[in-house]
């Protein structure tokens, strides 16, 4: 798992890289990369014939309803049949969907990676967390470089077998936090610096599942479930707004998706 | 139930504006008032602490 | 209007929800004027009083104001009548009394209905709403007004194209529209639309946890080490009724170590016993994802163990994200806090309620103070370095707020005075006194020859040993007439009056009314006969003697008639009351409450003040130039500022150029 991880994050890193000075325009062309992905997955994995006649029913359905707009018993059956359409329409879309679904999940997960989290300011504190797999290790540790002051002791709540501390980095770089329980040490990135930094990880975690969702470091062995940093948000500005990468993703993906369908001839 | 006395004239006055209001009977008429009023003052006095806390956020008063 | 609809009007907290936290209600650019030869710099430090300059400078602890004075003007400047800040300092912005600017006390009465309401703002929910199930929409915004009437000299200064900036000039909220950079003061309300009003958690509440005021006890049961509470925010106007808005906080604790986690909507903070976490902000939904308001607050532990007590500060309007309008342009208050750091927006921030009710211990309250110090120094840092050309103003509170609290300390003759209190409890005063002369000394640095440079403050200060209840004294002389003397205990803001027989009333903190004819809704004294009842009524109050000490208790009784003049000169109090140094008007009696004495010791900490006969607390007054008149007061720093730049003051000014 991590190896793929680790290819597909490498790929992103490619792909975003000419935006470097440009962090929005990195969002933006993976959105519109990632349009052309979902066409072509739908192109290619849908019945496109079907789907042509399908759509070309609908509107056979919706201009009988115009041309005999007088007759009701056209219009009412003109209308069940529509809808009986567009419901077969549905059906068509339900394969394609089932293959692009996982492809947009993984492009979130490395959008988030990017985006989501912003780094952690020099001077201000944040909260780091481990929840262990199985009881709380009562005697957990963390420590840090110089650069990065732990200030609490861990802060236990067994029942949620979490410890949490606050450190408070006092440089900008990337280090190193260790978590001592046990007799072992498990480290966590902790990426601090200007907001423009690149990929911010908030957690490293155990689990093939879990490990899909947060590829940005090497996986846990068991034990511990994650270590967190609770990283701010990052604020993405898109023509001088602030918008949630999230809708700014799905925004223009989508739109990239319809407005590029004719250059590749797909029926959507 | 509890009775209470009320002033002849006022009395004749309140017979003639709940006939005209439509209630059943003079009775109900008073006991819609008396409760809407007892409401409004039961109210009130939440509200005037309230006015009090506002007033006396100010550091000047304790 | 009824009681009940009154609060919904004082309800800042109703028009922060109204806004929604959407649009900024002032849009004013601050462009960049034509360059100009003069500076004209205000360094504003409210409550700052002569003779305690003259003390710490002569104990060496102000070097800075002592090398000021040596070369440059130092003198009391004259307050307001009467010396309250909201007063002094709308005489400050409109270079005239309060008869133009219409603000007598910092509490006022609305004639009409008789119920009191803080003077400097008002806000009004939107006056048309649609309702759908529980959700009321607002289809008009809500608004927050300025209640302070007449010029303000900025606004001529803008005018003329001269740059300006006023850094939380009280009696300024919302701050006036105005092609200037400012950010509002004193009057700037938390997001529940109180002067400040904080929250305290703990399983062990005190015994008079239900009397807070500015405050809130929320008592608590941890279980499993850990508990959920609300925290209070704006009155939610989209809800039928307006109930407030909430936000859960969840808090951990540890079971052993003393060290604690505040969460909430997603955000964390983890504090040692002991600590103040800085600046967090909080959202509470009014309409689901439609509508929030945006706060910020600041969390303090004080124990965890053996019992649990946080602090939350008061939801502080968030400078990045202003929920209400506070300052000119509107971004201007972000511009200023994305370089000096979060700060507090509220009027006062010192939080001295939370030490009245022994939230806090002297040092907790002097802690806060200092970070409140410490977020003001920063901003004059930030707001300095911008600062070329034109006029800049800068106030500071915490002389104010600290001597109100800590004066005690310092003064063995006070009932509260404790000798064994450590050394930086009774130094405090002094303390705040030595970080002004920081605060000089960095301001000075932006001081040339083509500088015009004051130090200002509003008034000076006085001891506060005993209060003195008016109404009471006018129940016991017949002028107040009780409807239910049985409720007398529980008679508090105007009710319970019995105004068919009633001549004159207390209200606010040095104004006396009389029961009016035509103006009051039940008045009964004939307009005719105002003059003479109110000359009657001086005289008998400046006789009074206080029963216990044989003294005087005012020293005069200001008949405003013969000293306001203005379109507003109509709507003052009959009388305002310039109590003696060592007394003011009691807490209770400015509530309209009516206890049994008169006159008695003062006990709150709180316990010194400045609302008294106005000769008696003057304040300073510092300039680098020659001042040229005799007795300086507040009212004439406007057109001395206005001339300074080559500029007529406006008419309704009434104050003289001071300098040479």
């Amino acid at each position: 798992m991590w190896y793929f991880n680790l290819a597909f994050t490498r790929l992103f890193d490619a792909l975003v890289w000419p935006f470097r000075v440009w962090p929005a325009g990195g969002l933006l062309f993976v959105s519109v990369v990632a349009g052309v992905a979902m066409l072509l997955i739908f192109k290619v994995t849908s019945n496109q014939r079907a789907i042509r006649r399908t759509r070309d029913l609908i509107r056979a359905h919706m201009l009988a309803m115009r041309l005999f707009r007088d007759d009701a018993a056209v219009v009412v059956e003109s209308q069940k049949k529509v809808l009986r359409t567009n419901l077969t329409y549905l059906r068509y879309a339900v394969v394609p969907i089932v293959f692009i679904l996982p492809v947009v999940v993984l492009i979130m997960v490395q959008l988030n990676l990017r985006y989501g989290p912003a780094p952690a300011r020099p001077g201000e504190a944040v909260v780091v967390k481990a929840v262990f797999e199985g009881a709380l290790d009562e005697g957990a540790t963390l420590a840090a470089s110089p650069e990065v002051a732990v200030e609490t002791p861990a802060l236990r709540i067994p029942y949620e077998r979490e410890a949490d501390w606050r450190v408070r980095p006092l440089e900008a770089g990337t280090f190193e936090l260790v978590l001592k329980s046990r007799g072992k040490d498990w480290g966590k990135k902790l990426v601090v610096g200007p907001p423009a930094v690149g990929r911010v990880s908030s957690r490293r975690v155990s689990g093939v599942w879990a490990q899909l969702m947060n590829p940005g470091e090497r996986p846990l062995s068991s034990n511990l479930k994650a270590i967190e940093v609770k990283y701010p948000s990052r604020e993405n500005k898109i023509l001088g707004l602030r918008v949630h990468w999230i809708i700014t993703f799905f925004v223009v993906s989508l739109v990239a998706a319809f407005a590029l369908k004719g250059v590749f001839r797909t029926e959507v | 139930m509890a009775k209470i006395k009320i002033d002849g004239e006022l009395w004749e006055r309140v017979k003639k504006v709940a006939e005209a209001a439509g209630y059943a009977s003079p009775e109900e008429f008073v006991t819609h008032v008396l409760e809407k009023e007892t409401a409004a003052l039961e109210g009130a006095g939440a509200d005037e602490e309230e006015i009090k806390k506002r007033l006396q956020g100010l550091g000047y008063i304790s | 209007m009824k009681r009940r609809d009154f609060l919904k009007v004082t309800g800042t907290g109703a028009a922060v929800a109204a806004a929604g936290g959407v649009a900024p209600l002032l849009e004013a650019c601050a462009g960049k004027a034509r360059p100009l030869g003069r500076k004209v710099v205000v360094l504003a430090i409210d409550g700052m009083d002569p003779e305690l300059v003259r003390r710490f400078v002569a104990r060496g602890g102000m070097p800075t104001f002592k090398k000021f004075i040596e070369g440059n003007a130092f003198m009391p400047l004259g307050t307001s009548l009467p010396p309250q800040s909201p007063v002094a300092w709308s005489d400050f912005i409109t270079g005239a009394g309060p008869g133009v600017h219409g603000i007598f006390d910092f509490i006022h009465r609305d004639p009409e209905t008789m119920l009191p309401y803080l003077s400097i703002s008002r806000s009004t929910p939107p006056s048309k709403t649609v309702k759908l199930g529980r959700l009321v929409i607002p289809l008009t915004g809500g608004k927050v007004e300025n209640l302070r009437r007449g010029p303000c000299f900025w606004e001529v200064l803008a005018r003329n194209d001269v740059p300006a900036v006023v850094f939380k000039c009280p009696s300024n909220f919302p701050p006036v529209k105005v092609r200037a950079k400012t950010v509002s003061g004193l009057g700037t309300p938390d997001i529940r639309g109180t002067y400040g009003t904080f929250s305290y958690y703990t399983d062990d509440p005190p015994a008079d946890a239900d009397e807070f005021t500015g405050g809130e006890c929320i008592p608590i049961r941890l279980w499993e080490e850990a508990f959920t509470a609300d925290l209070t925010g704006p009155a939610n106007t989209f809800r039928e009724n307006s109930p407030p808005a909430k936000l859960r906080l969840t808090v951990y604790r540890d079971p052993t170590r003393d060290v604690a986690k505040i969460t909430w909507g997603g955000d964390e903070v983890i504090l040692k016993k002991g600590e103040w976490s800085g600046w967090h902000r909080v959202r509470f939904k009014l309409a689901g994802p439609l509508a929030d308001a945006v706060g910020m607050v600041r969390f303090y532990l004080k124990e965890v163990r053996p019992h649990f007590r946080l602090y939350v500060s008061p939801v502080n309007i968030d400078p990045l994200e202003p929920a209400l309008p506070i300052s000119t342009p509107s971004k201007y208050a972000a511009q200023v806090a994305r370089r000096a750091g979060r700060y507090y927006t509220q009027g006062f921030p010192e939080d001295t309620k939370a030490l009245s009710h022994d939230v806090f211990g002297e040092e907790e309250y002097l802690a806060q103070a200092e970070i409140v110090l410490r977020e003001r120094l920063a901003c004059l840092d930030e707001t300095l370095a911008d600062f070329d050309d034109g006029f800049y103003y800068f106030y500071f509170s915490s002389i104010d707020q600290n001597t109100h609290m800590m004066w005690r300390t310092m003064d063995p003759k006070h009932p509260l005075y404790r000798p064994d209190a450590p050394p930086e409890v009774k130094g405090a005063v002094e303390h705040f006194y030595r970080a002004m002369d920081g605060a000089l000394a960095r301001t000075l640095a932006k001081v040339d020859d083509r500088t015009t440079f004051f130090i200002i403050s509003d008034h000076g200060f006085a001891p506060f040993y005993r209060e003195f209840n008016v109404n009471t004294w006018l129940l016991d002389n017949g002028y107040i007439a009780l409807a239910d003397p049985f409720r007398r205990a529980e008679t508090e803001f105007l009710d319970n009056i019995d105004w068919g027989r009633t001549l004159a009333y207390g209200l606010g903190l040095n104004s006396v009314y009389l029961n009016l004819r035509g103006r009051e809704p039940r008045g009964i004294v004939e307009p005719e006969e105002a003059a003479a009842l109110a000359a009657k009524l001086a005289a008998e109050l400046e006789a009074y003697r206080d029963p216990e000490t044989g003294k005087r208790v005012l020293v005069k009784v200001y008949k405003s008639r013969d000293c306001y003049r203005g379109p507003a000169a109509a709507e003052a109090p009959e009388l305002v009351l310039g109590f003696a140094r060592g007394y003011r008007l009691a807490d209770d009696s400015a509530a309209v409450e009516f206890p049994k004495r008169i006159c008695k010791v003062r006990e709150d900490k709180w316990a010194a003040d400045h609302c008294i006969d106005p000769p008696h607390v003057r304040g300073v007054l510092f300039c680098n130039k020659p001042v040229a008149a005799k007795a300086p007061a507040l009212k004439d720093l406007a057109p001395t500022i206005l001339k300074e730049f080559g500029l007529e003051p406006p008419r309704e000014m009434t104050g003289r150029p001071i300098l040479a």
